[in-house]
């Protein structure tokens, strides 16, 4: 059934292209770019667009800015000359006068910026994640006093290995062991939560800690990245990166996307009112499912919402 | 229906408890059974439930997590299993006292005495991995398992090794399971009997719970308004509950005298409620300041509207009385006036004649009328 669609899209598809384009004197790009706003549904538009592109120069392109961002080569000082790069090639192969769609000029390589910098974003998260923690370190270890001094600054860590540790929710007396499986990601994750969102932070860890209710805060933080890391690998993670994202998507992004997951976590956790530990592999599949319904609402954007911080 | 049924039933279960110390890889050795992938592994928040399949057997395994926070509630678990596997790091020799303790105090418990056993002394790929022997010599094992009779299966593993499924755990659940197949009857009539039990416990434990509660709040029947007095908060936050004997006398209730507020003077709030009303008159001594504004509005005012609708219980009193005024009236009252100051210094009231006269004429002083509106004037 789905290959008999696929091969009914694949000819009847550029029929209809052929005919707007005839019809409208615009290309599919421009019919995108003038018809939606600017978010995730015209970014994904474009996107979608470029890559199921037939024309050889438009396949280039892609390829080009693939291999670009695979190898994290698009950064802010070659941003300028990449954008203009692809949009002149797509003005060229579409024979587009940029003195009369100057708006398109715009919105197409703004969309550009979004749909490789996500992707770009995605290798840069996977070579974070690989990389796993390492005790000798030094850049390593100091984020990992960082977060101790961020998340109990009145409290002084006695020494590097200690049960402290477990005041935090780690397992053991070494926070290193826990770090398996997302690497540094799921470290620099916490140091962001805990740096950049203080009062959430706190907020949360508190929660952390109920007598009824609480929960391990670090491992559950890891465990929430690697859903982050899902959701950014999957795609779904796209409406709310080409919503929130003003400029060329990066690192902090992700963070924020990430304390927004965890502090949603924890409230959706203390919600459920669970009746021990034992139920976080439910709630968490429950909470994931949730996000992704709203994920695929186009429009969504998420906040931390900080009203309740008082509590 | 009966041919269905027939067809699906007789999957006999298994059920096998996987625990360890956090870190020791109990989780990768599931996954290496079950085939996923073993690259993003993370340490485990409660538990994970893995589903395999042996033979005409469903097995079911209970990975849970080994913090130190958690260990408490792993004996919720022993109940269900037929069998344990116990999961060491054998290169983190710091911590095998640690294991021992833990399976010490998890083999003495009664419900896991006599089920079989399986040790995994993992991490073997690790240059300063300890062998079986001194694993079995550290852990005190042969003591242990032969004085609680679970008979007992050692093997050696590397669980994220790259050629998985690992050898050793493979053996090792082979053992297990078949273990646990040769003795399916005696061990599942246990088991079942087990969960039974601990159903009718928790039962009876919930009906006693239940019946406390019902105990407690007839005895401390009280209007939901009271309000608790600190001392009483005070006893219940630190420990000794001895509420009932306090409520009975009720000396500690806090209430509100209303002679204080008939010579309203000292209380302390009257300088906020200076229109309010006194009638209270009955006899019996209020429970509770919510109850008593709750008489003083059934008294004084016996024709409220929608008091039961005014939902917020905290609301000034004497804006029960007083009706709101809606904005678009507040507004009228408001343009009236103003336009009553412009236009009446224009419009001689004694006789709205006619309005060119008063259009004309500016500064003819005119006596103002309070809330008489133009429009309505210009009618006259």
């Amino acid at each position: 059934m789905y290959s008999i669609w696929m091969y009914i899209s694949y000819y009847i598809r550029p029929l209809i292209k052929w005919f707007l384009r005839k019809t409208t004197g615009l290309c599919e790009l421009q019919r995108i770019c003038y018809g939606e706003k600017h978010g995730s549904v015209r970014i994904k538009g474009v996107e979608n667009s470029l890559n199921l592109s037939r024309c050889p120069q438009i396949k280039l392109l892609v390829n080009h800015l693939n291999d670009v961002c695979d190898n994290q080569r698009f950064t802010a000082s070659n941003e300028r000359e990449i954008l203009e790069g692809a949009t002149r090639t797509v003005l060229w192969v579409k024979q587009i006068n940029p003195q009369v769609h100057l708006q398109f000029v715009k919105s197409f390589s703004r969309c550009v910026e979004q749909i490789w910098g996500y992707r770009q974003l995605m290798t840069e998260v996977e070579t974070l994640r690989t990389t796993s923690y390492d005790a000798d370190n030094l850049d390593h270890e100091r984020k990992l006093y960082e977060l101790w001094n961020n998340l109990k600054p009145d409290e002084v860590l006695t020494s590097r290995v200690s049960k402290q540790w477990q005041d935090i929710g780690f397992q053991g007396d070494d926070p290193k062991t826990d770090f398996r499986g997302m690497g540094l990601l799921g470290l620099e994750n916490l140091l962001f939560f805990a740096e950049e969102f203080k009062g959430p932070a706190s907020h949360v860890l508190s929660h952390s800690l109920h007598p009824h209710y609480g929960y391990a805060f670090a491992i559950v933080g890891i465990n929430i990245t690697s859903m982050a890391w899902c959701l950014l690998r999957d795609g779904n993670a796209k409406t709310y990166f080409y919503n929130t994202c003003k400029s060329l998507p990066n690192i902090h992004h992700f963070h924020q996307f990430y304390c927004y997951l965890f502090y949603e976590f924890d409230r959706f956790w203390i919600e459920c009112k669970p009746k021990n530990i034992m139920e976080f592999s439910d709630i968490r599949t429950k909470f994931e499912e949730n996000i992704r319904a709203s994920l695929l609402d186009p429009h969504g954007v998420f906040r931390i919402n900080v009203s309740v911080d008082t509590v | 229906m009966s041919k269905n049924s027939n067809r699906v039933i007789y999957r006999r279960k298994i059920v096998l408890l996987l625990v360890g110390l956090d870190n020791a890889g109990k989780s990768v050795a599931v996954k290496g059974l079950a085939g996923e992938p073993l690259d993003t592994v993370m340490p485990t928040v409660g538990l994970s439930v893995t589903y395999l399949k042996y033979g005409s057997y469903s097995v079911k395994v209970f990975d849970l997590g080994g913090g130190p926070d958690i260990r408490g509630i792993w004996q919720r678990y022993f109940v269900d299993v037929h069998g344990v596997i116990f999961v060491v790091d054998s290169s983190d020799y710091h911590r095998l006292d640690e294991a021992r303790d833990v399976l010490n105090d998890m083999l003495s418990h009664e419900k896991i005495r006599g089920k079989p056993i399986l040790l995994l002394a993992n991490k073997q790929d690790r240059q300063e991995a300890l062998d079986e022997l001194d694993i079995v010599e550290k852990l005190e094992l042969e003591p242990l398992v032969n004085s609680r009779r679970c008979p007992t299966l050692v093997e050696t593993c590397a669980a994220t090794d790259k050629s998985r499924p690992d050898p050793g755990i493979q053996k090792g659940y082979h053992w297990l399971i078949n273990f646990i197949i040769r003795n399916y009857p005696v061990l599942n009539t246990r088991v079942e009997q087990d969960v039974r039990q601990q159903r009718l416990e928790e039962q009876a434990e919930r009906l006693e719970k239940i019946e406390k509660l019902r105990k407690f709040n007839e005895g401390a029947r009280v209007d939901d308004d009271l309000i608790e007095s600190y001392s009483d908060y005070d006893r219940k936050l630190n420990g000794s509950v001895v509420r009932d004997d306090s409520l009975d006398e009720s000396k500690d209730i806090f209430y509100i005298r209303t002679d204080y507020i008939n010579r309203g003077g000292s209380f302390s709030s009257s300088k906020s409620n200076d229109s309010f009303p006194c009638t209270y008159h009955t006899e019996e001594r209020p429970k509770s300041a919510v109850q008593w504004v709750k008489n003083q509005l059934a008294n004084s005012q016996s024709t409220l509207p929608f008091v039961g609708l005014l939902a917020n219980k905290t609301t000034p009193v004497h804006l029960y009385g007083v009706h709101p005024q809606s904005a678009s009236e507040r507004r009228r009252q408001f343009v009236g006036s103003v336009r009553t100051q412009s236009a009446g210094a224009r419009v001689p009231t004694v006789d709205g004649r006619s309005e060119l006269f008063h259009l004309n004429n500016f500064h003819v002083p005119g006596t103002k009328e309070n809330g008489t509106r133009w429009a309505e004037r210009r009618k006259v």
